[in-house]
């Protein structure tokens, strides 16, 4: 994994790295990947993808209305807010 | 930079459509859905996306998904599970959707178009699959700030990507107006653009005619009702044939339509080139669709527009245009239905409920629902007609006053004293003094062997009467008037 993978990567996670760092987890996150690389070996054609460790099919629920939170307590947290709704800095300018 | 030959371009086209789903709660929490509720009213900590909340998949959502991909004659996954596109943005608080990437719930449908090709074979337009997600909140966008309402966060979609199968901006029309239709007849949806539980993208490229590779593609959104859309794709083509004629190069790109000045603007993009990094929710395992359950929510759809449009043409000789009319909606299939049963003239039934029950239909902007007339009141109306009370132009007067007072045919031609009583004696008087009037003119014509006169006296009979005189009675009275 190389420089501008890492700078990709961490800019779409809005991560913000010194420049010191970039080169260490190019690093750190190749070794990783390599690891995880090895599992290319096996022959798993015929094994089917896990794609979850708890098989715990089917757990779905009614269509029942529940209560929400209060308005207040919802918009509680936010570093900001206006008659209810969260404010945040403008998205189009 | 022109070249001798010109060379003619076909447009590509392909629709994304979003229905949201009409359950009483989210897809993935059971906050309430309410479209216009005030602002944040309806959160929890999973639509909210605090930490350590857990998604449950709403089992509605599923039924309703499985209807819609019935109706667009999809075949239904065995067995379903979610995948996170990730992405920042202010109104998706997770950081990430839940949506289906690989697998969706429904794929491989089909619709046919009501529009034909040149040999005369219906169009039909290919569904490539219809997936299930979840919404994002709502910002409004203000001056320095924006402000968001996560009510609609979480709510549940389904996403219909048809195939590139469209060639024009009638053909995406056409399609809209029947996956529209067809999903009407399955109550799962407002289906409304304006309040947003219908949204529409375009794809659009131009390649030129005949060749295989497909243009650079351009995607248009913002689009808020389905003549806007018709009218960004014919924009689109002419706007990417005009760049590509000139020997330019087209961007693979997001462009906004702007209804107020009619044309696509690039979108300007903060973001890096879309990657959305999709992977498995692991929040949310497999769901099994067993097939008992989708036979089960099969028989339960009522008759959908194709078959019906066919019984329809079968049973009742209509023509194509009418039956295609008819089943455009549920409602005003029922009607038809309900009043055929009670007259056996189904053609005539279908000729005022295609002509004047839908002029006031568009005239008031309003459904069937919304006109206060009964399918016995119509077939009160004919029975009038058919039995001399009332001619062509009072029936019409009577008929727009039934829909507004819901009364029936027989008190509204009273009130309105457009009921046609045998007084022969005022009928003769008119015809006397019509004849006298037109002695000269149209009497004389018509002794000349001018039949299309008699009409013409007839109809100054008729309005001496005040509309109470049904022509075909008038002409031969006239007739013999005339003649001596
Ligand atoms: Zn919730």
């Amino acid at each position: 994994m190389d420089e501008h993978t890492v700078r990709h990567v961490a800019k779409l996670a809005r991560l913000e790295l010194a420049e010191g760092e970039i080169a260490r987890l190019a690093g750190d996150l190749s070794k990783i990947t390599h690891y995880i690389e090895q599992m290319g070996k096996l022959d798993v054609r015929h094994v089917e993808a896990t794609i979850h460790p708890v098989v715990d099919e089917n757990a779905w629920r009614p269509d029942e209305i529940h209560a929400s939170f209060p308005r207040d307590v919802a918009v509680k947290n936010a570093p900001d807010k206006d008659q209810g709704f969260f404010k945040v800095p403008p998205v189009i300018e | 930079m022109a070249t001798a030959t010109t060379i003619k371009y076909e447009p590509v086209i392909g629709l994304e459509v979003h229905v949201q789903l009409k359950t009483k709660t989210k897809a993935f929490c059971s906050c309430k859905v309410e479209f216009g509720a005030p602002a944040n009213s309806h959160t929890c900590p999973v639509c909210l996306g605090l930490p350590g909340a857990l998604p449950v998949l709403n089992k509605e959502v599923v039924t309703l998904a499985i209807k819609v991909g019935l109706a667009l004659n999809c075949q239904i996954a065995h067995r379903i599970k979610f995948d996170r596109k990730n992405y920042f943005y202010p109104d998706l608080p997770k950081g990430y959707q839940i949506t289906q990437y690989d697998g969706p719930i429904c794929f491989d449908g089909i619709l046919e178009l009501p529009i034909h090709d040149a040999s005369g074979a219906p169009r039909n337009c290919r569904v490539t699959r219809a997936h299930l997600e979840e919404d994002a909140g709502k910002s409004i966008h203000l001056e320095g700030s924006t402000l968001i309402d996560l009510n609609r966060a979480g709510t549940a979609l389904v996403e219909i990507v048809s195939a590139p199968d469209l060639r024009s901006a009638e053909e995406a029309h056409a399609y809209l107006t029947t996956l529209k239709r067809n999903l009407s007849y399955l109550d799962v949806s407002e289906l409304s653009m304006e309040k947003g539980s219908l949204r529409c993208d375009a794809n659009i490229s131009i390649k030129p005619e005949g060749a295989i590779k497909l243009g650079t593609r351009v995607e248009v959104k913002n689009m808020n009702s389905f003549k806007s859309v018709a009218s960004a794709i014919r924009f689109e083509i002419e706007r990417q044939t005009k760049v590509v004629s000139a020997g330019g190069t087209l961007h693979q790109e997001t462009r906004l339509w702007d209804e107020d000045q009619l044309c696509t603007r690039a979108m300007r993009s903060k973001e890096e080139a879309n990657d959305y990094r999709y992977f498995p929710e692991p929040d949310l395992s497999w769901f099994n669709i067993d097939r008992k359950w989708v036979e089960q929510i099969q028989s339960s759809l009522p008759e959908l527009p194709e078959k019906r449009l066919l019984r329809f043409l079968d049973d009742y000789k209509l023509e194509r245009g009418e039956a295609e009319f008819l089943v455009s909606e549920r409602e005003l299939a029922e009607f038809f239905e309900h009043a055929v049963k009670l007259y056996q003239k189904p053609r005539k039934v279908a000729a005022w409920v295609a002509g004047e029950f839908s002029h006031a239909m568009q005239e008031r902007a309003i459904g069937v629902k919304g006109l206060k007339i009964t399918p016995a009141a119509l077939i009160g109306l004919m029975d009038l007609l058919d039995a001399g009370k009332l001619n062509n132009v009072t029936a019409k007067e009577v008929f727009a006053a039934m829909l507004d007072s819901g009364e029936d045919a027989l008190a509204v031609a009273r009130r309105l004293n457009k009921l046609i009583e045998q007084d022969s004696g005022a009928v003769d008087k008119a015809i006397i003094e019509v004849m006298l009037e037109f002695a000269d003119k149209a009497v004389a014509d018509y002794k000349a062997g001018k039949d299309v006169a008699l009409g013409f006296l007839v109809g100054q009979v008729v309005r001496k009467l005040k509309g109470k005189a049904n022509p075909k009675e008038i002409a031969p009275l006239l007739t013999k008037a005339i003649r001596g």
